[in-house]
């Protein structure tokens, strides 16, 4: 176990490699949805990393067409990353079998010392079966994280073996929606309702 | 520790001051600040503080290793005095009270909290996404509906035994809805 005052010291030093700033996603709310939306809407962009099945993912053509919800977390947070999934999967219980299969839920681990594809697909298949889990190595999911606008995650064990650590990531979920954009940023504090409002309408961009 | 973690506090507020890019205040229009209602989970008095809403999600499956258990709550503070809430017991876990601190870019970090301050008249909120309880190393299985037993320690209070009502995620944003959350302590 970690001691505290090494994990504080951990998590203190590892925010401050993050001062240079990335690029901030769009902070501005309102408008048709209940995030924040990205005008112009994005180009989806792509990455390669490789799913619990041990088989290369490749994020356009496993989301092609597909409103797509894209997060960077990990399982062993308490927090953030459980609500966000928990509050996606109550959402998809209340869409149409029809509307479920027109969305793909992406998690990108932040953690890939700790989420081994076992433990990222246990973790996944408690929220909904479907959830898709891909790791890679930190470095990569950082370029990763840093292509669509979010800071890099801080992981830093304080010593090897420790197992105990906090890793800061990006709280967004990224939206994309059936024609290949990034549409919109939804911060962590995205309710469930909200979810419910916004999936059907992202489904029919570019259907209408 | 105390010494560290005040520390690990200020260095993290340095991000978040260098970081700002003026987003949404993390209390101001915040939507956990939900509009459902329904019951109270559970309520404690303890003096002039009133503790409810003391849940635990369920730890999600994992595998080996496990994944740590958060603990959520609401402290009304009804007494004339202030108080601190300086620790949470539980049997079996190494609990500690940690903050969510975001830099303004959507990062997010855990950094621990020394104690919460409980002012006179206000709530303190123990919620996703902002101060919360973490609790590590707990072997025995926790699941749904379980209560677990927790000793909160204040300050000017003491040790007070209250306990968790172990609920899903799933359910976290309707029982964190009710009660005191109407009123936020920043």
């Amino acid at each position: 176990m970690l001691p505290l005052h090494r994990l504080a010291a951990t998590i203190a030093l590892g925010a401050s490699a993050l001062v240079a700033c990335t690029p901030s996603p769009p902070t501005q709310r309102g408008g048709r949805y209940n995030g924040i939306e990205v005008k112009p809407a994005k180009a989806k962009g792509d990455f390669r990393l490789t799913d619990t099945d041990g088989k290369p993912f490749d994020f356009r053509a496993r989301t092609d067409g597909h409103v797509t919800l894209l997060f960077f977390g990990y399982t062993s947070c308490p927090d953030v990353c459980p609500v966000h999934m928990a509050n996606i999967a109550e959402a998809l219980d209340r869409l149409t079998a029809g509307e479920r299969e027109r969305i793909r839920v992406i998690f990108v681990s932040t953690d890939p010392d700790r989420d081994t594809p076992e433990r990222m697909r246990t973790w996944l298949a408690h929220f909904d079966p479907s959830f898709i889990g891909v790791r890679g190595p930190l470095a990569d999911v950082n370029r990763i994280e840093q292509q669509f606008g979010l800071a890099p995650s801080v992981t830093s064990p304080a010593a090897p073996g420790d197992t105990a650590y906090a890793v800061g990531h990006a709280a967004q979920i990224l939206a994309f929606t059936p024609d290949d954009s990034l549409r919109v940023y939804y911060p962590f504090g995205t309710r469930q309702q909200d979810w419910a409002k916004d999936l059907p309408r992202l489904i029919r961009v570019g259907s209408d | 520790m105390r010494a560290s973690s005040s520390m690990a506090l200020a260095l993290a507020s340095t991000v978040i001051i260098a970081c700002s890019d003026g987003s949404t205040p993390r209390d101001g229009g915040d939507p956990r600040a939900a509009t459902g209602r329904g019951a109270v989970v559970n309520t404690f008095r303890v003096g002039g503080l009133v503790v409810e809403n003391v849940v635990a999600p369920a730890p999600i499956p994992a595998g080996e290793g496990g994944a740590p258990i958060a603990v959520y709550f609401f402290i009304r503070n009804e007494g004339p005095l202030a108080d601190t809430l300086d620790t949470i017991e539980i049997t079996g876990g190494m609990a500690s009270l940690h903050q969510q601190a975001g830099t303004g870019t959507g990062m997010e970090t855990m950094v621990p909290l020394a104690f919460a301050v409980l002012p006179p008249g206000e709530t303190v909120r123990f919620v996703p996404g902002g101060r919360h309880v973490m609790v590590q190393g707990v072997a025995a299985p926790v699941t749904l509906g379980d209560t677990l037993p927790v000793t909160m320690v204040f300050r000017v209070a003491g040790p007070a035994p209250v306990s968790a009502r172990v609920v899903s995620y799933g359910d976290l944003e309707s029982i964190l809805s009710t009660g005191a959350a109407a009123h936020v302590a920043h």
